[in-house]
């Protein structure tokens, strides 16, 4: 099974990062972190949360928190792990805030069959699925249907490509849990792609 | 990645080849750089603030409401189950009843009332019958000497089987009409009375017990024997010892005691 896990590891062998620097919170040194890790969290927080706005204000404070925990940063170990563990943690933030809370009852993105057809009616026009980002969109509202458990564990086994181990210690659960989880996001998943045409 | 322990199926496979085939969502440049300047710089513009809530306990919730819906229901259900509890009516005669071994004068209907409980042992010592009545249900007449443990009357919708014993004297029993279907079983030292609705003695004495039945039908079943129906005007005997149980005429000092019995509670029974 590819993921994204070797390209991942061809960006982190690419260059190599001033941890000690960033612990001491050096601007040089927190520019190349920030570029070496934005896009990678704000993809991460971007799938979870579903919405430009919220993965935003998720990755300014996801930053935030960074900086201001750099200095018990190990300089001996991969950053990534941790950078991800705080994302995960700012967007399980979210998703227990009464804003997100009410936002996802205002799109009624809890209702597979109201989603359903809204993707099934974008997906009957040609031309936009040609377009790409409109494959995204599709499968990030595939995405953002699951339950918050569900689409926690697709995202990060599948885009940042933790395993299951890493993913129970992240999300407080098992690795059997995991794994269930994530076959039941995948049939559910193909639940609800089966009704779009891409 | 420890993907080796899970394979996909081929209609997973190509949910995920959807997955990744998507692009990744991608911050804008100006929001980039703007977070990069205030990362590097550690000066953040102002922001949203997160705050969160506890965790959604709807589940947990719904369970404990349910649990909390269905006792009430149960606590309900079961108050509304009782039936009439026992009532001692007033009597004339004079002397005292043992109620669970505490002496009372038999005059005192109240006290009486408040003490008697199904379960309750109940031993007569009184010049005069004395009548026990649970409204609508179930209604007791012990003599002089009695001694027996009080029953439970049938509830209103369950429970409704209740069961009585009669050591020794005589208790002339009839139903009212809250009792239709319900079952009352009165065990003596020979036998057991199955009761469905009827007016009836038992008199559990020396020589035996001894099932006397006005209206209805009562099942008699020997602690040594095969159950017997006793249709109205007739008794069965089941000896103490040795011997056969005999089906015969009921005693005639009976008929007009049953018959006063069932006619004047009819007020409260019916």
């Amino acid at each position: 099974m590819t993921s994204h896990i070797g390209e991942r590891a061809q960006e982190a062998g690419s260059t190599v990062l001033d941890l000690a620097g960033v612990r001491r919170r050096e601007p040089e040194a927190l520019a190349a972190f920030f570029e070496r890790h934005f896009d990678r969290v704000y993809a991460l927080v971007h799938r979870l949360l579903g919405d430009r706005h919220s993965a935003q204000d998720a990755t300014q404070e996801v930053f935030l928190k960074v900086h201001r925990a750099a200095h018990t940063l190990d300089p001996e170990r991969d950053p990534e792990p941790w950078v991800t563990t705080i994302a995960y943690n700012v967007c399980r933030d979210f998703w227990r805030s009464g804003a997100y809370r009410l936002s996802r009852q205002a799109v009624s993105i809890d209702d597979p069959e109201h989603a359903a057809r809204s993707l099934a009616s974008r997906a009957d026009d040609p031309e936009r699925t040609l377009i790409s980002s409109e494959r995204r969109d599709l499968v990030q509202k595939a995405i953002g249907m699951l339950q918050e458990p569900l689409r926690a564990v697709i995202v990060l086994r599948e885009y940042q490509g933790l395993s299951y181990e890493q993913i129970a210690s992240m999300t407080g659960t098992t690795q059997v849990a995991a794994r269930k989880r994530y076959s039941r996001a995948l049939a559910e998943l193909g639940k609800i792609l089966e009704k779009t045409t891409l | 990645m420890n993907g080796a322990e899970y394979k996909p199926g081929p209609e997973e496979v190509r949910v995920l080849e959807r997955l990744r085939s998507a692009p990744a969502p991608v911050g804008g440049p100006a929001f980039r750089e703007r977070l990069k300047r205030e990362f590097t710089a550690g000066s953040f513009t102002e922001r949203a603030v997160v705050v969160p809530l506890p965790p959604l306990r709807r589940r947990r919730t719904g369970w404990v409401t349910g649990l909390a819906a269905a006792a009430s229901v149960t606590i309900v259900a079961a108050a509304l189950n009782q039936p009439p509890q026992w009532t001692a009516l007033p009597t004339s005669g004079s002397g005292s009843v043992v109620v669970n071994g505490v002496s009372l004068p038999v005059q005192n209907s109240a006290e009486l009332t408040r003490r008697l409980r199904p379960g309750s042992r109940v031993l007569l010592r009184s010049t005069q019958d004395l009548d026990l009545v649970s409204s609508g249900l179930l209604a007791m007449q012990l003599s002089p000497g009695t001694e027996l443990t009080l029953p439970s009357p049938p509830g209103r919708w369950f429970g409704r089987h209740g069961r009585a014993s009669v050591d020794r004297g005589l208790v002339r029993v009839t139903t009212g009409r809250h009792f239709d279907g319900a079952r009352l079983a009165i065990t003596t030292p020979e036998a057991t009375v199955h009761v469905t609705g009827t007016t009836l003695a038992v008199i559990a004495e020396a020589a035996g017990t001894c099932v006397c039945v006005l209206e209805g039908t009562a099942h008699v079943r020997p602690h040594r024997g095969t159950m017997t129906r006793v249709h109205p005007g007739l008794q069965y005997e089941v000896p103490r010892g040795a011997g056969d149980s005999k089906l015969g005429d009921m005693r005639e000092a009976e008929r007009p005691k049953l018959r006063d019995l069932r006619d004047r509670l009819q007020s409260v029974m019916n």
